[in-house]
């Protein structure tokens, strides 16, 4: 159980760069020095929560409504069945990964000459 | 949930072992992992096992490291600490994609760890996953609602995904509840404000912007952004009068600024040329010492309007003794009536400052100073050079020279005008002069190391550069280690033309990483500057460091890199020798004779050097060490060593090759050249469709293109030479190619594309080219159609002669074209006696030996040449 909180740790530790013995900066190498001793650590500034509550309502219902009309989107393109040896033949002949090839099949309803075409503009 | 629990007495261990590795006491931190694993019950503790390797690796043993993360997570695949830790592991290894699966992974255990979703949410941001990005600083914001940081993190994610209303809205509400006294300077607020008004006027809300910025005027500190924003969306709202006001206060403040002269044109809108002139009259009137008011007219003006104007600028500039005059006119040159009106106007200010020290005869009153006739002639040698008439040029800078032998830029302009002459060795040579009279000067350090670069002279160069960099350290590894990207560029150049092509390719992979340097040196503002509230900036670093590759530096180094990989692929190394060998087939006993001993002589020297530089080497070695063993640490272990032989000898090139043009294709698009680079690449790799696309995409640009021609004729006998071509292939090639050239007949397609373009050089010598590769037997016409150097014919340059000549040379126009060759040397000699390509055979080797005989040049060389004039 005490690891869980002991995470946060790990993390600055990555960035602090305090705990090593400072070298003796060389002649041009003040900035460097300079550099070395910045840490990551800041304090969080809190701010007064009164008016927190309406400003987050603002932001929620805009969410649900994006997410909504992108699955919509996703699903439909889903729906398009592809070939797979068509989705290879893209890949090998354009050189682009899987996922872009089956994209630019499903968004040409996997007529596989038009997406090509296209890809080739 | 970890699946076993330490007792008490392991579990401070455990605690330990995390603040060692935090104060990077790694030896002590393995000496607690030792003590809990040391007991049989908890050997294989899965989070102790991933904590071992993650102090490993910041000792340097990656491949320890790596096995007992993995294994620690095996052990216990339910603990968002071995996740989080193996996802450190490839984040320190720059493995981001990796990275971001595992601390996905580790959020399934612990899906509120604000610590693992704000590390998540850092390498969303630097590997653009924007959508992911929102998605993860949504959580944040909804753990942390009190946390400034989860505001605008969530602001700026809006931003970046374009939707620059909702970014408003989320910066507005979180503005609200800043509490700030109107009195108070506070700079962090000052900055948001800004941010806040820059998205406004992205989302086009040029109203409410313009009301925001009224409202909150008093509060942001940077007066000038303010001012010059509000004219900005005052023209954007067609409130002329108001935005007149603006800028003429603008211009108050700064009359050199050229966008208030613009600012104030667009307000005005004036109808005709005069009125836009008088706008200009009354800034002269205004402010009598402006130049940009005297300079922005010339753009517009013409005729008798423009050569008063011109006389005007002119005179201020060369009484004053202003260098860069040259330079700020260039950009008329595109027009011959202002060419002309130039050269007549100054070529007569010349000869009147000779016979009476008066840029005109009538002029009345004080004569000028002897220093405006030395800057009248220091511009007509830049403007002679420019419109190509090099020698005339020399003929002014040569006056110059001799009136005022001790005035750098003179001998800088000389250096020019030869390097544009075609004469590289001689314009280092003047390079060398230039600096010779200020070694203190860093620039015309720089500039005459550059020379040198081009001249082939690399030893000298470092040699050149070595006075400016840190002492103790050699000048090329100091060089890379401050990114000089320039010197690199030119190194890889220089190698590349004397064949060494391991150690140009080393340059240009050299300059690559620098460009993976920046791309990760963003990492550490992504937390920086939310806190500062530098949100401007950081929206412009993001969007800078998106188009990174766009910069001529990666630009140059990617050329040269893609063009030695197309030679590897044509002309693979086998074995050492290779490279002395396609040098020395061209020559003849002697000269190869000659060459052996030059190269013994070089060898010798060489070795001389090389045994100082080692002792010398050894010293820093020693230094360096420590030091490169901690940035090792940081980086996570040593980049792969570039090893000349080992790139020359590359298995693929033209995968290599691809790599480099990737980033072009996207962000230099509107570049004919980077899809020209494409096709030879895909043509070697015989891609067919992506042949097509590169041509497509060139053909939109400038459809007569030289360059192109040739790989349309090589497609189309490409495509109609192949046979075992994938249906649907075949189809797309033949649809596209009809749609877009009708003809695809190769032969056919070059002779009309000659007789379209016959007038002009290069056109020619790309169909002769052609005409040569689709019937050898069509030589001779061949090289005729390439040769011709008519007056009458356009396009003629240094570059396409050089083009041709070594075409014939390399018998690109047919075999056995040696006669050719040297009958059109001699014709180009004629049209350009100074470029050394064009000299006799023997040339090179008697200038050389005068210049390089003792290695460089040595201080009583310049001292004597100094004298002579």
């Amino acid at each position: 159980m005490a690891a869980e909180g002991d995470v946060d740790l790990d993390l600055e530790a990555e960035e602090n760069c305090t705990g090593k013995p400072a070298e003796k900066p060389r002649k041009h190498d003040s900035g460097a020095a300079d550099l070395e001793r910045v840490t990551d650590y800041a304090e969080e500034k809190e701010i007064s929560s009164s008016d927190l509550e309406t400003a987050m309502s603002v932001i929620g219902d805009r969410r649900s409504r994006e997410q909504k009309a992108k699955q919509d989107r996703e699903k439909e393109l889903a729906k398009v069945t592809i070939k797979k040896e068509d989705v290879e033949l893209i890949m090998g002949e354009m050189e682009i990964s899987r996922g872009v090839a089956e994209r630019s099949l499903r968004e040409h309803m996997g007529n596989v000459v038009e997406a090509l075409i296209d890809l080739s503009n | 949930m970890p699946s076993i629990t330490l007792p008490p007495k392991e579990n401070a261990l455990f605690k330990r072992i995390l603040r060692c590795y935090e104060h990077k006491q790694y030896r002590n931190g393995l000496k607690f992992c030792k003590q809990i694993l040391s007991n049989p019950k908890f050997a294989e503790h899965g989070e102790t096992l991933a904590m071992k390797g993650l102090t490993l690796n910041c000792l340097g043993k990656k491949e320890d490291a790596y096995e007992l993360v993995r294994r620690g997570l095996r052990n216990d695949l339910k603990s968002h600490v071995c996740w989080h830790v193996y996802g450190l592991l490839q984040r320190s290894d720059k493995k981001y994609d990796e990275a971001i699966k595992c601390y996905r992974n580790a959020l399934k255990w612990d899906k509120d760890n604000l610590q693992i979703l704000r590390d998540l949410s850092l390498l969303q941001i630097q590997m653009r996953d924007l959508e992911g990005y929102r998605e993860t600083r949504y959580q944040l914001l909804q753990l942390r609602p009190a946390q400034r940081a989860s505001w605008i993190g969530y602001a700026v994610a809006y931003h970046l995904l374009e939707d620059f209303e909702m970014a408003a809205k989320i910066v507005e509400e979180f503005r609200k509840t800043q509490q700030t006294s109107p009195d108070k300077v506070d700079y962090e607020y000052s900055e948001l404000l800004l941010y806040q008004n820059q998205v406004l006027r992205e989302a086009g809300l040029f109203k409410e912007a313009l009301e925001h910025l009224t409202t909150y005027e008093k509060q942001i500190c940077d007066k000038l952004a303010v001012e010059e924003t509000r004219g900005e969306l005052l023209l954007q709202l067609d409130r002329s009068e108001e935005a007149t006001e603006v800028y003429r206060q603008l211009q108050e403040r700064n009359p050199e600024n050229w966008a208030y002269y613009q600012g104030l044109e667009k307000a005005l809108k004036p109808a005709c040329i005069e009125e836009r002139q008088k706008l200009y009259e009354e800034a002269w009137v205004k402010y009598p010492k402006g130049l940009v008011p005297r300079r922005l007219p010339l753009t517009f003006l013409t005729g008798e309007k423009f050569r008063e104007c011109l006389d005007c600028y002119l005179r201020m500039n060369f009484s004053k003794g202003c260098p860069p005059v040259f330079t700020t006119l260039k950009s008329l040159y595109h027009d011959k009536e202002k060419l002309s009106i130039i050269e007549e106007l100054v070529v007569g200010y010349e000869t009147c400052l000779k016979s009476c020290r008066k840029f005109n005869q009538s002029d009345d009153g004080k004569e000028e100073p002897p220093t405006t006739l030395l800057w009248v002639q220091y511009f007509l040698a830049q403007h002679f050079d420019h419109v190509g008439q090099q020698t005339l040029a020399l003929d002014y800078i040569n006056t110059a020279i001799e009136s005022t032998p001790t005035l750098i830029e003179l001998f800088l302009i000389k250096a020019k005008i030869y390097k544009h002459a075609g004469n590289i060795k001689e314009a280092a040579r003047w390079m060398d002069e230039a600096q010779a009279l200020d070694t203190a000067d860093r620039f015309i350090n720089s500039k005459c190391a550059k020379y040198m670069l081009k001249a082939g002279l690399v030893k000298e160069a470092e040699e050149m550069c070595s006075k400016f960099t840190r002492e103790g350290a050699s000048a090329v590894e100091n060089l890379n280690e401050m990114q000089c990207m320039w010197y690199q560029t030119e190194c890889a150049l220089a190698y590349k033309s004397m064949n060494k092509f391991g150690d140009a390719l080393k340059k240009c992979h050299e300059i690559e990483r620098h460009f993976v340097e920046i791309t990760d040196d963003q990492f550490d503002f992504h937390t920086y500057c939310m806190r500062k509230m530098t949100l401007r900036s950081y929206v412009d670093l993001l969007k800078l460091e998106d188009v990174l590759r766009m910069h001529p530096f990666y630009y140059k180094a990617a050329r040269t890199a893609i063009q030695i990989y197309l030679g590897l692929h044509d002309n693979p190394l086998t074995d050492d020798n290779k490279e002395h060998q396609a040098d020395a087939e061209n020559l003849n006993d002697k000269e190869l004779k000659k060459l052996r001993n030059k190269q013994r002589r070089a060898q010798k020297k060489a070795q001389l050097e090389e045994e100082k530089k080692n002792a010398e080497k050894e010293k820093q070695l020693k230094n360096q060490k420590k030091k490169k063993e901690d940035d090792d640490e940081e980086i996570g272990g040593p980049k792969e060593e570039l090893i000349p032989d080992k790139l020359a000898k590359v298995e693929n090139p033209l995968e290599e090759a691809v790599k480099f043009l990737t980033p072009l294709k996207n962000l230099v698009k509107n570049k004919i050249e980077t899809h020209l680079l494409a096709f030879e690449i895909y043509f070697r790799k015989e891609k067919y469709l992506l042949m097509l696309q590169s041509v497509k995409r060139a053909f939109s640009m400038e459809p007569s293109h030289p360059w192109l021609h040739q790989c349309l004729v090589r497609f189309f006998k490409g495509v109609s030479d192949s046979k075992d071509l994938p249906e649907a292939v075949r189809t797309v090639l033949k649809q596209e190619i009809s749609r877009l050239f009708g003809e695809s007949n190769p032969q056919n397609f070059n002779k009309n594309y000659l007789s379209q373009h016959s007038n002009s050089i290069p056109h020619r010598v790309a169909a002769a080219k052609m005409m040569f590769y689709l019937d050898p037997s069509s030589d001779k016409m061949a090289s005729e159609l390439a040769t011709a150097l008519d007056e009458s014919l356009t396009g003629r340059s240094i570059t396409i002669c050089t083009d041709v000549l070594e075409a014939l040379r390399e018998g690109n126009l047919g075999d056995g074209q040696q006669k050719a060759a040297e009958a059109y040397r001699a014709a180009c000699n004629k049209l350009y006696p100074h470029t050394l390509a064009f000299m006799p055979p023997g040339y090179e080797d008697n200038t050389t030996s005068t210049i390089s005989a003792n290695g460089d040049l040595s201080a009583g060389e310049h001292d004597d040449m100094a004298n002579d004039m």
